[in-house]
Parts: C-alpha cells; structure tokens; sequence
C-alpha cells in the first residue's frame, strides 16, 4: 500500500490557502486594473532607465550629505524626547506598576490611536499648524515615536512581573523607587533595544517628510527628479542607501551588545 | 550586585557617548527645547480651530480611492510574501548552499529594505510612469526587503534534524525543501505575512502623496488647498481602517494559535 506524504485533511487545507490568495490577488489586480503585459512591456524600459543612473554627480554628494545628517539629528533628537515621555507614560500604564486602572486605559487606548494614524500624516498636520523647519518636524516625530516606544516599553515592564513590585511595596517603597530601583534595571535592556530600533524608522519618516515637504534630503531628491538629473538622484540615492545601510549595521550591533551584556 | 571595573568603565563610556550624540542633534538642528514646548499649545489651538469639526460631506467620491489602497496592500502583501519566500531560501544557510548567491541575496534584500518606500515610488515612476504598477512595484520592493530577512532568520531557525534524516534517506533537494523544511516554515511565514499586511496598509495609505495612487493624495491636496476639514475626515477614515486591519490581524493570529 502507498502511504500518502502528508494527510490528505492537511492538503486540502493547503490547497484551500493558495486557492484563497490567489482569489485575493486576482481580485485587487482587477480593481486595481493591473496590467501583465504592461508591466513587462514596461519593464523593458528598465535597462535603459538604469544605464541613464549610472552616473554619478559628485558636486551634490557634499549637500546631500549634510542634509541626511539634518535627518540623522532630527531622529535621534526626537528620539530623545518621545524616550522620556514615553517611559514615564508606559509606567503609568503597565499592568505591574498602574497607579490607577482607567487612568492605564487611557493611555493604552490613546497610543494605540496615535499609532494607527501614519507617522507621515502626523508630520504633515504638525507642519501645517507650525510650520516647516526643524521645531516643526520634530515635534511632528514626536507622536509616531511616542505611539510606537509607549506600547514596546509597557510590553517591556510587564514582562518583569509583579514579584518585585508588590515586595517592594510591602517595605514601604515610594512608587518611583519602585519603577526606578525595582522594574528599570531588569526592563532596561529591552526599553533600549526597542529605542534603538526606531532610530531608523525615524530617519525613514523624516526623509519622506522632506519628499513631500520642502526641506531635507527627500525635498533634494524631489527636485533632482523633476528636472530629470540622472547624476544628482543617483548620488542622493546612494548617500540614503549609505548611510540607511550603516545605520542598520549599528543599530543590529547595538541590540546585539545589549542582549550580550545582560 | 556590583559590576567589575571594566564594564563600568564600558557603560560609563556609552553613556558619555550617547549623551554627546544626542547634545550634537539639537545642536546641529539649531532647536532650543523651550521652541517645541512652545509648539504644543500652537498646535492644539490650531488643530481645534481648523480641522475641528471634521467635514463628511464629500466622503462618498473618497471611496473608489480609499478601496483601491486596501487593495494595494493585498496585492502587494500576497506578491511580496511569496517572492520574499524566494529570497529567505536563497539567503538562509540551511535552504542554500551556494556562497555567492546567498551574498548576493542579502545585498539585494538590504538595498531593497534600506531605501524608504517613498523613494522607490518616485524612482520607478521612471520606469513605469505615474500609476497603479509604481505604488504596487514599490510595496513589493520595501516588504521584500523587510521578509526577506525575516524569512531567512526564521529558515535558520528551523531544526537541522528533519532535514538531516531525509538527506541520509537519499532525499532529493526538492524533497527536503518541501516535506523537510517548508512544512516547519509555515507557522512563521503566515505570522510575518499578517505583519507585513499592517505595514502595507499604511505604506500604502502614505504612498499616494508622492503620486503612486491610493487615498494619500487626496488628504496632501486637502492639506494643502487648507480644507483642513476635509482631510481631517480623511484621516479618521484611514485612522479606523488602519485600526480595524490591526484588530482582524490579531484576531486571525489569536484563531490560529
């Protein structure tokens, strides 16, 4: 007798699966009225376009640089900020160490709004109320930041249990001796490992920041593009893919020695 | 419990460090912390007075651009999960062999992930002109970047045992892919194909503004022309949506489990 493989209940379900997502894709590409033959046909200009990008216009690498260190320095800078605000709030609101059950709610529920709305859309309300320039883009980077560490942190801070905690509290600690002496020190590593992590989503946002705004290395890239500069776009491409690239190095490398250091 | 003397030395260096980066920040932006206080009560007066109530009126002729988002990110989720599947076989070292073409993989992937999602939509309009194939061509590219990696760690992660048995079973390379390895595979590739639909949903929500399609570029126009109102509307409608994906998400992980 043939023993079949795999159950023939567990084929059918994988069969099921493919089925459903093709249906999926099928169905979006109709709505969307994607087009195969235009795609290829399309794709055949792709040769052409790459060979007119390889060239690079040296004379814009200096300015593109110093603009992509402007987004460097606004990421780290809200960074910085939307760190404290969130710590302080992830406290107030994790399961362990809530002061208050509705008040933990709330901060729950707001977050998670903050969160769902794109970083980007944020920055552009921000901006239209205060402005371009760099006070403007980062306090709008300070919503998505904030969304984003409040709910790893509290994640974080629950993780340490409650055992510390409530033999904290039963000596009389002050409720800050406890977040600082009693649930930090094991919850650091992991509230600085999340932290490094949005270091280069928030690089990313202030970049598309500047590609729909007027400043920056995003506004640059725009501009090259309009007036078709096969060299200058080149040269901004790869200083972002540069200095993206690194950023990820480090910020894998920073995760790394702080798991280790543990 | 006291740290030896070097690796407070160690911790005391970082904190040194990580202090003049951020001191270097601020000042390389030229931002006095007083300036960002000062724009908290600049925008909460502004944001009640202008985009406060939000205006419904014209949501109708929104939804033929709000549904072509959402079907954005389905199509960009379905075809990048499956050629990201591709490439985290072709990077991870237990699915192939092959040095440089692992190498090559993991480069591709990091320059496809390292480039932010907005840029490739403007990059490729060269290629394929202002439309529906540039936001799609764009998501596939950024979420490949992004599971590509995911996949390979995951692949990594598989136990070397099962595969090992077929091998010595004189299985066939195909053999061990499908039976050994991918059946192991399953349960992570479906958790970072629902992660990666988040990702699309908003990636595609802020695609539109650069001129790839969806609903993006009507809530930039709204802003812009300052019917801030309008684009509030918007914004709550994106907002929910954006909410709603993440709650069937979580319940389609909860079911599977």
């Amino acid at each position: 007798m043939r023993v079949p493989l795999s159950p023939v209940s567990h084929k059918l379900r994988v069969t099921a699966t493919a089925l459903g997502v093709a249906a999926v894709f099928t169905g979006s590409a109709f709505f969307l009225k994607l087009d195969a033959v235009k795609f290829f046909s399309r794709l055949q200009n792709a040769g052409g376009v790459l060979r007119r990008f390889m060239t690079i216009d040296l004379s814009v690498v200096g300015a593109a640089t110093a603009e992509m260190i402007g987004s460097l320095a606004m990421a780290v800078a809200a960074l910085c900020i939307g760190f404290f605000i969130s710590l302080v709030l992830a406290f107030l609101a994790a399961g362990n160490t809530a002061p208050s059950k509705p008040l933990a709610a709330v901060i729950k529920g707001s977050a998670a709004v903050v969160r769902a709305v794109p970083a980007l859309v944020w920055l552009l309300m921000i901006v239209a109320s205060v402005g371009f320039g760099n006070a403007g883009g980062l306090f709008g980077l300070l919503f998505p930041t904030c969304g984003y560490l409040i709910k790893a942190f509290i994640t974080s801070i629950e993780d340490q249990g409650t055992g510390s905690v409530e033999a904290m509290r039963a000596v009389g600690a002050s409720r800050i001796e406890i977040a600082i002496k009693g649930v930090l020190p094991g919850a650091m590593g992991q509230i600085l490992a999340w932290s490094a992590m949005r270091v280069e989503f928030n690089v990313a946002e202030s970049v598309n920041l500047g590609m729909v705004g007027v400043s920056g290395i995003g506004a640059m890239l725009m501009r090259a593009l309009g007036k078709y500069q096969y060299g200058a776009i080149s040269a901004i491409a790869l200083v972002m893919l540069i200095t993206m690239s690194a950023l990820e190095i480090l910020v894998n490398r920073l995760r790394r020695g702080i798991r280790g250091g543990k | 419990m006291r740290l030896s003397d070097k690796s407070r030395v160690k911790n005391a260096a970082a904190a040194l460090g990580l202090i003049a980066v951020i001191v270097a920040a601020f000042t390389y932006l030229k931002v006095n912390p007083r300036d960002i206080l000062l724009a908290v009560p600049r925008f909460a007066g502004f944001f009640v007075r202008n985009f406060l109530p939000p205006d419904f009126s014209s949501l109708a002729s929104y939804i033929p651009l709000i549904a072509e988002t959402i079907f954005f990110a389905l199509a960009g989720t379905c075809v990048s999960s499956l050629l990201a599947l591709v490439f985290g076989f072709l990077i991870s070292e237990r699915t192939n062999s092959i040095a440089p073409l692992r190498h090559t993989a993991r480069v591709v992937a990091s320059v496809f992930r390292n480039i932010p999602v907005m840029v490739w939509a403007a990059l490729l309009v060269y290629i394929f002109g202002i439309g529906s194939l540039v936001g799609l061509c764009a998501l596939v590219l950024g979420t490949l970047g992004l599971l590509a990696r995911s996949y390979a760690e995951s692949a990594d992660g598989i136990p070397a045992g099962k595969a090992e048995a077929l091998r010595a079973c004189g299985a066939s390379y195909p053999q061990i892919l499908f039976h050994g390895l991918l059946p192991e595979f399953i349960p992570s590739w479906v958790n970072w194909t629902l992660f990666s639909l988040e990702i699309n949903i908003r990636a595609s929500v802020i695609l539109g503004m650069v001129g790839a399609g969806g609903i993006g570029i009507m809530v930039q126009t709204n802003l812009r022309l300052f019917k801030y109102a309008e684009a509030m509307s918007l914004i709550i409608v994106l907002t929910a949506m954006i909410l709603l994906t993440e709650l069937a998400v979580n319940q389609i992980r909860r079911r599977l489990k």
